[in-house]
């Protein structure tokens, strides 16, 4: 059995890695279509401006963009290394997505970009617009694959376990690409960035605006971020219900953790705005409750159940009990592939495999497992829920707080006066931390919310991480911490020099207020 | 005559593709569908918006100086 130290040691390295790779990404995803936004207003009102304005986000999109695949390709190394027996048994599956991501990522994607900074001069201006539209999609793409196989450890659709090979085997492509969860997860992931890039376009160019620097650049970047925003934000608001309602399903422990529900009641169930939960007790301090809500929320209907801990608890507790035949039958077919009975037991009770799996955590040998192992096991089958919840409300209030501030922005922008508004540009500089922290919280949710299992309900995290020591895994935390904490350093120093710098522009500093002027010949 | 063909063929090409993109998106993947139809919205109404404000410029200078006009 793989010591448990080093588990945690893989988990929050992986985690580590991910969370610092999730900075970069999101604004790359929005970043390349607000680029491709104002060169298409470039290209058909043939106004230079939004071509300065193209060249200069797309500067800071090439530094953000070269730090983002520097931090991603180590972790597609990781599933490797730190996960070998995850790789081993699920890599059929979870392999053709990795592998499309990157080529999408490093061949589509890198091609494009590099063709898109360079290609300004070489191109005729549709032809560069062509290329910035496919930066922007093949980003989008690159994301949607390692969507898809994270969606496949959420709820695993399109797989089925081999006893004879032990492993997971692909059985329909289409099911794993089409899955509910894959593409509520690739579409609210894709938008949150879109509204990461728009809330970072009118931070900078508030910056600009209050110290009355490239005012014309900054006035329309501020207003195509504007309009972006508030129509990305509706759009993330809204597939962060659809997810919700699909991972509901899907995973009904993470959605109890979401909510911090303990007992199963009969609907019309309260949403819990506020609470402070023990695991340990199993309740809630200090609940302010929305009478109703969460009946609408998840089930979309006045007066739907949620399950609870308890109930979702005894359920395990009943497919623990089934999947222990399921494992014996795995180690008699190991034993002998030939073994008929042992093939019509795995049969029997294969759908509940890795709830046999989850419980050999607690006791290894399966005629040695008592009623407490299998207690202690279904309540482990519960992800840990304080941060769960806390990080779904932060996630949610930096929603409803970006789209107020979108929709002020806009109509602010829309009347021209927002660069009159001071107070507003001081709180628009002071939202762009916001976005990045809803997206780590939201990576928080979806992959906390999935434990204890790297395959929801498959294969459980304590059998999926590889035999490494401790030193070594501390080790190698220790060099991803001081790297990556170094990229960090080196990107907020190309951006805030590059920002500082400013736009290069022909019409110098203060260009006059848009007219002709900038009708290109 | 023979240019005005090929772009007709392309174009027709296109707008079987999206037909059938949209048919079959529609039918296994509502939520791809969406994205596509929601990315191209708000790409297309931002720009609108950033067109718009050239437009209420030339507008606000028009009218300080109507001669302009």
């Amino acid at each position: 059995m793989i010591d448990s130290t080093v588990v945690e040691l893989s988990r929050i390295q992986f985690a580590s890695t991910a969370l610092y790779h999730f900075l970069f990404v999101p604004l790359t995803l929005g970043l390349s279509f607000i680029l491709a936004t104002m060169e298409t207003i470039y290209v058909t009102t043939g106004k230079t401006i939004y071509k300065e304005m193209a060249q200069f986000w797309g500067k800071l999109f090439l530094i953000n963009f070269a730090i983002g695949v520097a931090t991603g390709l180590t972790m597609e190394f990781e599933f490797g290394t730190n996960w070998s027996f995850y790789s081993s048994f699920v890599g059929d599956i979870f392999g053709a997505p990795l592998a499309i991501e990157g080529l999408m990522a490093f061949f589509m994607e890198s091609t494009f970009v590099g063709i898109m900074v360079f290609g300004w001069d070489r191109l005729k201006r549709g032809q560069h617009l062509a290329v910035t539209y496919l930066v922007a999609l093949g980003s989008n793409l690159s994301a949607l694959w390692i969507l898809i196989a994270n969606s496949f450890m959420q709820d695993p659709q399109g797989a089925r376990f081999n006893p004879h090979t032990m492993r997971m085997e692909l059985s329909s492509f289409t099911d794993l690409i089409f899955s509910p969860d894959a593409q509520a997860k690739f579409v609210h992931t894709s938008i949150a960035g879109y509204v990461t890039a728009a809330i970072f376009v009118c931070g900078i160019s508030a910056f600009y605006l209050l110290r009355k620097r490239h005012v014309e650049l900054a006035n329309r970047s501020f207003r195509v971020a504007a309009v972006f925003g508030v129509l990305a934000t509706l759009g993330v608001i809204t597939l962060g219900d659809a997810l919700g309602f699909v991972g509901g399903h899907a995973q009904p422990t993470k959605l109890a953790a979401m909510e911090a529900l303990w007992k199963s009641e009969k609907g019309p169930m309260p949403f819990s705005v506020v609470a402070f939960p023990s695991q340990k007790e199993q309740k809630n301090y200090a609940e302010i409750q929305v009478p109703y809500a969460l009946s609408l929320l998840v089930t979309h209907t006045l007066d739907g159940s949620v399950p609870g801990a308890d109930q979702l608890e005894a359920e395990a507790a009943q497919r623990i009990r089934n999947g222990i035949p399921a494992v014996k039958a795995l180690q008699a077919l190991s034993r002998d592939p030939g073994d008929q009975s042992a093939l019509a037991t795995f049969r029997a009770h294969q759908k509940d495999l890795g709830y046999g799996f989850l419980v050999q955590g607690f006791q290894k040998d399966l005629d040695k497992v008592t009623d407490a192992d299998i207690q202690a096991a279904a309540r482990y089958s519960m992800p840990p829920v304080w941060p769960v919840f806390w990080s779904f409300r932060v996630m949610v209030a930096a929603g409803f707080t970006m789209l107020a501030f979108f929709v002020l922005a806009m109509i602010f922008s829309l009347q021209n006066s927002v660069d009159k508004r001071r107070w507003f540009l001081k709180i628009a500089l002071w939202m762009i931390p916001v976005p990045f922290i809803a997206n780590e919280v939201g990576w928080l949710v979806a992959e906390l919310g999935r434990q204890p299992w790297t395959v929801f309900g498959v294969l459980p995290t304590w059998m999926s991480a590889s035999t490494h020591s401790v030193a070594y895994m501390v080790f190698s935390l220790a060099g991803f911490v001081l790297i990556y904490s170094s990229f960090i350093v080196v990107e907020m120093f190309l951006m805030v020099r590059a920002i500082r710098q400013g736009p290069d522009e022909p019409h110098g500093p203060a260009a006059p207020a848009l007219s002709t002027s900038h009708a290109e010949a | 005559m023979f240019r005005r063909i090929i772009m007709f063929a392309l174009v027709m090409g296109l707008a079987l593709l999206v037909l059938f993109l949209a048919i079959v998106l529609g039918d296994r993947a509502p939520w791809y569908l969406a994205w596509v139809l929601g990315t191209g919205t708000i790409v297309l109404v931002a720009a609108a918006g950033g067109a718009m404000y050239d437009a209420q410029q030339e507008e606000a200078a028009s009218r300080k100086s109507p001669d302009r006009a």
